[in-house]
């Protein structure tokens, strides 16, 4: 008998009882398609993560904020619990200073540090339709960070005119198009800040004008904001504080500084002037990292979902263990048979660890086509709902190796599940069989 | 090569010295023994009844010669070659090639069809497929069941059904084939021709023909009746004179055949 032959055999017994082996390889399925699906989305998640991360860039970008405290994901937590207040400790958060930035600049590795100006508009108004809408203003922290553009380019930081790139849709709201909006003059609606109670007092309004360099396209790095360069977000800044007498402004610091390093270093050399950072009072963190605090999440989450998938699976090998004793048990006389006409009994073991690696076979293609059409289903749903600002993220993504791998993985599983009957098949004695009633 | 020069020594197919089969383990109170110091020597091309009444041992008997079981005792020699020594690869071989089974119960697929059926052993000897559709066709023809060949097994009738067991224990061209009660299960008529095809195969293929029953009749045509009683045997009779005629005939028809040693050269 050759290996076809007892393939060929195998499936053809796993059709006799057609009900029990749908059973069991419902329970197999249960299994499979948990397992399939969550990697699938977890495939899907990482990959347009992935190609974000890549996409943005950030070679050599460095997100610095002044603390003494290990970044944690939950910045507020200790190690055990809340921490308690001290009035002796430095706060959790620092502004960084003028100081400070000079002390990044000194830092052996650190090309640049700026700090970054958080400004904001009421309003952004347009020259063709007249009409206000309201926006979130971001100054474009580094040219080190690639955001995907419609049209046009990014805003330049090194540059003194006052440059603005819209964020995706808010270009046909002014009454352009994405080509024709490039180069002309936009209207920032400005409030000036005011000493004292000003919840009664009226808004005083002050205006700037930004030339349109370019449309971005949705991405994760942009986050629907419309970028200005720098001079512009300083000039924002001195005109919402223009109305505070020079005594009562603010000092001149950040909550978060760029770090700029070689675009070439590796990540070792990276580690080094983080920690170098880190001896100073600062923590630095790339553009992969940011991400990877959220992706760890998200895997923690990953895993126990493969854990309930183990869990179905190994009550789906009992049920394989259970399916082929009872057919070891039916065919008894038909083993006789096959070796009294001299099948050795390595063949009929192989026979029936086919079976069952059959059963683990089908269960996992079924899991397959299943969690296929969830996918469909899944992607659909999603790229309408939660998904729909994010083209280019397909929720559920199957990955061939790692599908294949789990269809490897639970045939090897349903093989040692099926080793334990197999090898009472093959331990039959033709003599017994042929006499067992 | 030694064994085909053991062969042509001993032109015995079966040689079995002093076989004794107890059942239960040795000290055990349960212990029985179905074969008690049992020799018999059967020749190519023979027709051997094995007689006596149920509980005798006969079954016991064919199984031993038919290496399904090792006796407890004795030795057993199958076309020159010593038993004990094949070891289990040699066992399946020499099964599955030089040896067909016709069962009482028939002990058939029941939902799988005729053809596959009776193809069984060349799938075990691992023959391509055209060979096995080629032999089996040939050997439905012999048992007259062509037109049967892509019938599911059960929706044929018992003696149908034997005829398929027949043609599953030719299709590999053994040299003998056993019998155990092979009529038991059906009426007279269809016993009848079931016979007659079995009788046939012995006298025109040459084939050993060792056949357990409890029927006289049958018994009567074979060339040979061994007799059983509690184990031992009691009478091992040649040539009965219906059966004188047909063993000349066998003689002349086997002597140019020689086929165990025609087979053996082949592999
Ligand atoms: N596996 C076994 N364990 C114990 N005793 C057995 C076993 N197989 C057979 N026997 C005993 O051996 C004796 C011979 O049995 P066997 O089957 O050879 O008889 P038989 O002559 O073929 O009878 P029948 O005509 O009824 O088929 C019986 O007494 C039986 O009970
Ligand atoms: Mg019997």
């Amino acid at each position: 008998m050759n290996l076809l032959d007892i393939i060929r055999t195998a499936n053809s017994n796993l059709f006799r009882n057609k009900l029990r082996s749908l059973l069991t390889i419902i329970a197999i399925f249960v299994g499979s398609f948990t397992i399939i699906l969550n990697n699938g989305i977890n495939y899907g998640v990482n990959s347009y993560v992935d190609t974000q991360v890549a996409n943005a860039g950030g070679q050599g970008y460095l997100e610095v904020i002044k603390t003494d405290h290990e970044l944690g994901v939950n910045i507020q937590m200790g190690p055990s619990g809340p921490t308690e207040f001290d009035p002796d400790a430095t706060p959790i958060f620092q502004r960084i200073t003028q100081d400070d930035l000079e002390t990044l600049r000194g830092v052996e590795g650190v090309q640049r540090a700026i700090g970054l100006p958080m400004v904001s508009a009421r309003y952004i108004q347009s020259y063709e339709n007249n009409k206000r809408f309201e926006l979130s203003l971001q100054a474009f922290p580094s040219d080190r960070l690639n955001v995907d553009m419609i049209s046009g380019r990014m805003v330049n930081n090194n540059r003194n005119a006052l440059e603005i790139a819209l964020a995706p849709d808010f270009a046909e709201a002014l009454g352009y198009t994405d080509e024709s909006v490039l180069g002309r003059q936009v209207r920032l609606g400005i409030r000036l800040q005011q000493l004292g109670d000003t919840t009664s007092a009226p808004e005083i309004i002050r205006h700037i004008d930004v030339t349109v360099v370019g449309v971005q396209n949705r991405s994760v790095v942009g986050m629907g904001a419309n970028f200005i360069n720098l001079t512009t977000a300083n000039a924002i800044q001195d005109l919402m504080l223009s109305e505070i007498p020079e005594a009562f402004r603010p000092a001149d610091d950040f909550m978060f500084a760029i770090v700029e390093v070689d675009e070439d270093a590796t990540d070792e050399e990276i580690a080094v002037i983080q920690e170098l950072l880190r001896e100073k009072g600062f923590q630095a963190m790339t553009i992969a990292e940011q991400v990877g605090m959220v992706m760890s999440i998200f895997d923690a989450i990953t895993t126990i979902l493969n854990v309930f998938g183990a869990i179905a699976l190994l009550a789906a090998s009992i049920g394989i263990v259970n399916t082929l004793f009872m057919a070891v048990q039916e065919r008894t006389k038909e083993i006789g048979l096959m070796k009294a006409m001299g099948l050795s009994s390595s063949k009929i073991f192989l026979m029936f660890s086919s079976e069952a690696i059959m059963l683990g076979f089908w269960g996992s293609v079924v899991g397959i086509i299943a969690a296929s059409i969830a996918r469909v289903v899944g992607n659909n749903i999603a790229n309408n709902t939660f998904l729909a600002d994010l083209p280019g993220f397909t929720l559920i993504e199957f990955s061939v190796p790692s599908t294949l791998s789990i269809v490897f993985l639970i045939m090897f599983i349903a093989f040692v599940a099926g080793t334990l009957p197999a090898r009472r098949a093959a331990r039959q004695n033709p003599i017994d069989a042929l006499r067992y009633e | 090569m030694a064994k085909s020069t053991k062969k042509t020594e001993t032109p015995l197919v079966i040689d079995a010295r002093n076989l004794t089969k107890t059942y239960g383990k040795k000290r055990s109170e349960h212990k029985f023994t179905a074969l008690k110091n049992v020799s018999l020597e059967i020749a190519q091309g023979e027709s051997v009844a094995i007689i006596g009444k149920s509980g005798s041992g006969k079954s016991t008997l064919m199984h031993t010669l038919a290496l399904l079981d090792k006796p407890t005792k004795g030795e057993l020699y199958f076309a020159g070659q010593r038993i004990g020594k094949l070891g289990s690869r040699g066992l399946n071989r020499t099964r599955n090639r030089e040896l067909g089974f016709v069962f009482q119960q028939f002990f058939m697929n029941a939902n799988d069809t005729v053809l596959n059926n009776v193809t069984l052993p060349l799938v075990i000897a691992g023959r391509s497929f055209f060979t096995r559709r080629r032999r089996a066709m040939e050997a439905l023809r012999a048992v007259g069941l062509e037109d049967k060949a892509k019938n599911k097994a059960k929706d044929l009738s018992g003696g149908q059904k034997q005829r398929v067991c027949i043609a599953r224990a030719l299709v590999n061209n053994p040299s003998v084939i056993f019998a155990d009660e092979p009529t038991g299960n059906l009426d007279s008529a269809t016993g009848a021709m079931v016979e007659k095809i079995l009788f046939d195969l012995n006298r025109k293929q040459g084939i050993t023909l060792i056949i357990v029953t409890h029927d006289e009749d049958i018994a009567a045509k074979c060339q040979r009746q061994v007799y059983l009683k509690d184990g031992e045997i009691v009478s091992d009779t040649k040539k009965s004179t219906k059966s004188a005629k047909t063993t000349k005939k066998t003689t002349a028809k086997k002597a140019p055949k020689k086929k165990t040693t025609a087979k053996k050269g082949k592999k």
